[in-house]
């Protein structure tokens, strides 16, 4: 098992690795780059735009500018300065700002006042720090402030509520949820009750959950709920558990409706087996037979679209995002690239590869816990 | 009981075959039939194709003429039934054209994955081995690859130089993204083909590999390619459609229904009618194209072949035994 683990971990460097190769030349092959054209959309004097290709390296040769990337992302975790935002790191803008800071910069507020608001720290405090060193705009030192547990605490819980990695990973989180609770269900009752009304029904609600793009499902939600009945807000996340009920359903539905359509095959397929029958004539009531024999079985193909779609879902939906004005990453995923924000488009694909990687491997060692007959080696 | 009820039916489907020859696709075909929601799909589907054709002269308007005197006005009775846009464009004859636009990105982009699906595949599939296990891991790349930054890639590689081969390109990026999907199952298809009787046999009276591939391989293994052909269109359709919502895809004034969803959308309050009647166009259209899919997927699954039409022929013998009965019932 455990070396089933480390195989898969090593067999996916390489595959990253050519990932990160791949859209690196790609990036340099797409015509235009992140300075031909100013933010009012005017070309940009050649001139100018040599000096900044050479402020951000862009005008060594592709393999060099690729290793030094490669370099300061692994040794340094830094994705680099943001190519098209001037003054923003990519690592801001995927897993937002060090919110240490925020968290300290309250404590300082709080004993200083509003003298506080001229002083920095020496350097950008860490959570593995045991204290900071405040010193003045004007280079004076005031002191060490501590960072206790609290302080920790209170930052990594800002991270995971506010950053907009994490956003991404939320919205995606309750999307899953509430795909794998309605569509696993509907699929088993439906196929249990096939040709049934209820398994037509069930199967048209699913076919029109596949059918319906969800920019269009997301536009018809909130017409129907906020602004005809204004039950709920337009937009946003995070504030009120309203904000999270439209964009579930938005993003869920599709995943749903092919859920409930995966599971009900699969399930037909097994309520068939013989050990179903061997349950059935052993005297075990229906719904031991279905929940405990047949259900575990029906759900492998179902954990199988579980790795991608998990992956797709936390990396941030751009749709999704965009309808319902949502600060998560999703959008970067398409304005990187039409900005060709090279370190940008980078990161985005980084995360979303790494993602990919990471839940594909889980549902491989899931695998081994719902059927005990595939073996890890 | 002296014989199962599987070698009876087998039997009997024997005799009926024997009868009247009856081949895959009409025997499909029949089949194809008796599932009403694919044949609701067909219907629909032959109703974009119509309005496909005819846009040119059956719509009231252009589906570029403002009519600046009535401009964002809601559905009105009877000039414009589903009202105007911002500019005074007629949104019913903007819905009807933009029929052309999807059915176009489903045939283009179709045929783009198909081919270079099934030669990828075919080549993968038919060497096996190495090479097979090579190709086949560069699938897996492209995968993980985001869709986005490669359909950008192709649509400016490719040249254009007039707004219609823009637009073209835009159809076939679409449809390279695809290839992959059928790139698997046409591999798959030949790898369990080529081992069959009927391939050695081609084999020993001295067919070379082309002909087997062209003769044998490719023919069986059409029907599951174009069942995944068939159930492909949605996605394409929802790519064209997706990429024009974000501005990406079919410039304007050439009206695509995403397009107009994106350009509608932001007045969702005071014009709601510019936004629904697009969206519903794409609703439907994936709809009829996934009822279709579907229900071809089930006509063509070879493990059903032949029940439709011995079962239709057993009702008709059960319908004229009971006639006899009641016949001879009259007479006593």
């Amino acid at each position: 098992m455990q070396r089933f683990i480390l195989r898969r971990v090593l067999w996916n460097i390489p595959v990253l690795i050519l990932i990160t190769v791949v859209t690196f030349g790609m990036m340099q092959i797409v015509p235009g780059g992140p300075f031909t054209a100013g933010s009012s959309g005017r070309p940009v004097p050649p001139e100018i735009r040599a000096n900044m290709m050479a402020k951000y390296g862009l005008d060594k040769p592709v393999w060099q500018q690729y290793l030094n990337y490669m370099r300061r992302l692994l040794f340094h975790f830094d994705f680099g300065p943001s190519l098209r935002r001037p003054g923003r790191t990519v690592n801001q803008m995927l897993f937002g700002g060090n919110y240490l800071v925020d968290v300290l910069r309250e404590r300082l507020r709080l004993t200083f006042g509003t003298a506080a608001s001229s002083m920095t720290f020496a350097d950008p405090p860490r959570l593995t720090d045991s204290s900071a060193l405040v010193v003045k705009t004007n280079g004076e030192v005031v002191g060490y402030i501590a960072i206790s547990w609290h302080d920790r605490l209170e930052a990594v819980k800002r991270f995971v509520t506010l950053a907009p990695v994490m956003v991404s990973a939320q919205v995606g989180l309750v999307s899953v949820a509430l795909a794998l609770i309605v569509g696993i269900p509907l699929g088993i009752v439906s196929a249990l009750k096939q040709n049934s009304l209820i398994d037509y029904i069930a199967m048209f609600i699913s076919m029109l959950g596949v059918s319906i793009p969800n920019f269009i499902l997301g536009i018809g939600l909130i017409l129907v709920f906020a602004l005809s009945l204004e039950w709920l807000p337009t937009y946003g996340w995070g504030e009120s558990w309203k904000q999270v009920i439209m964009p579930a359903i938005t993003l869920g539905t599709a995943g749903m409706a092919f859920i409930a359509r995966l599971t009900r095959a699969s399930m037909l397929e097994v309520i068939r087996a013989d050990y179903i029958r061997t349950a059935r004539a052993k005297g075990l009531s229906e719904r031991v037979v279905v929940l405990r024999h047949a259900l575990k079985n029906s759900l492998i193909p179902v954990t199988t679209v579980l790795g991608p779609m998990m992956a797709a879902w936390l990396t941030g939906s751009f749709l999704v995002e965009w309808v319902f004005s949502i600060g998560g990453i999703g959008k970067f995923f398409v304005s990187a690239v039409t900005d060709r924000d090279y370190t940008l488009i980078m990161g985005t694909i980084l995360i979303y590869s790494v993602a990919l990687v990471l839940f594909n491997l889980i549902v491989d060692i899931a695998y081994g816990f719902i059927d005990p007959r595939i073996r890890f080696d | 009981m002296d014989i199962s009820a599987s070698e009876r039916r087998r039997r009997e489907e024997e005799a009926h075959f024997a009868e009247r020859g009856v081949s895959l696709w009409q025997d499909a075909w029949h089949r194809l039939l008796r599932n009403h929601m694919a044949v609701a799909g067909l219907a629909f589907v032959g109703l974009l194709v119509f309005c496909f054709i005819t846009a040119d002269f059956v719509p009231p308007y252009s589906y570029r003429e403002a009519d600046y005197e009535n401009t964002r006005i809601g559905p009105r009775w009877p000039d414009h039934i589903f009202g105007t846009d911002k500019l005074g464009r007629d949104v019913f004859s903007r819905v009807w054209w933009g029929t052309r636009v999807s059915l176009t990105v489903a045939v283009i982009g179709s045929l783009t994955s198909l081919i270079i699906g099934i030669t990828y595949g075919a080549i993968s599939g038919y060497l096996g081995g190495r090479i097979d296990n090579l190709m086949m891991r560069f699938v897996d790349v492209m995968y993980g690859f985001p869709t986005l930054l490669f359909i950008i890639l192709i649509m400016v590689v490719l040249p254009s130089e007039s707004a219609i081969q823009g637009m073209v390109n835009i159809f076939i990026a679409i449809g390279v993204v695809g290839w992959m999907g059928m790139a698997r199952l046409i591999r798959g298809q030949f790898l369990s083909l080529r081992e069959k009787e009927f391939v050695l046999a081609a084999r020993m009276v001295g067919a070379g590999s082309g002909r087997i591939i062209s003769r044998h391989l490719l023919p069986n293994s059409l029907g599951p390619a174009i069942v995944s052909l068939t159930l492909g269109i949605p996605g394409l359709i929802l790519t064209e459609a997706t990429l024009s919502f974000i501005g990406l895809g079919v410039p304007p004034p050439y009206p695509s229904w995403g397009q107009m969803v994106s350009e509608g959308w932001r007045g969702l309050r005071a014009t709601p009618h510019l936004t629904i009647f697009p969206g519903l166009a794409i609703t439907l259209t994936m709809l009829a194209f996934n009822f279709l899919g579907d229900g071809l997927r089930d006509a063509l699954d070879p493990t059903m072949r032949g029940t439709a039409l011995v079962a239709a022929a057993r009702r008709k013998k059960r319908r004229a035994r009971r006639a006899a009965r009641k016949a001879a019932a009259k007479v006593t």
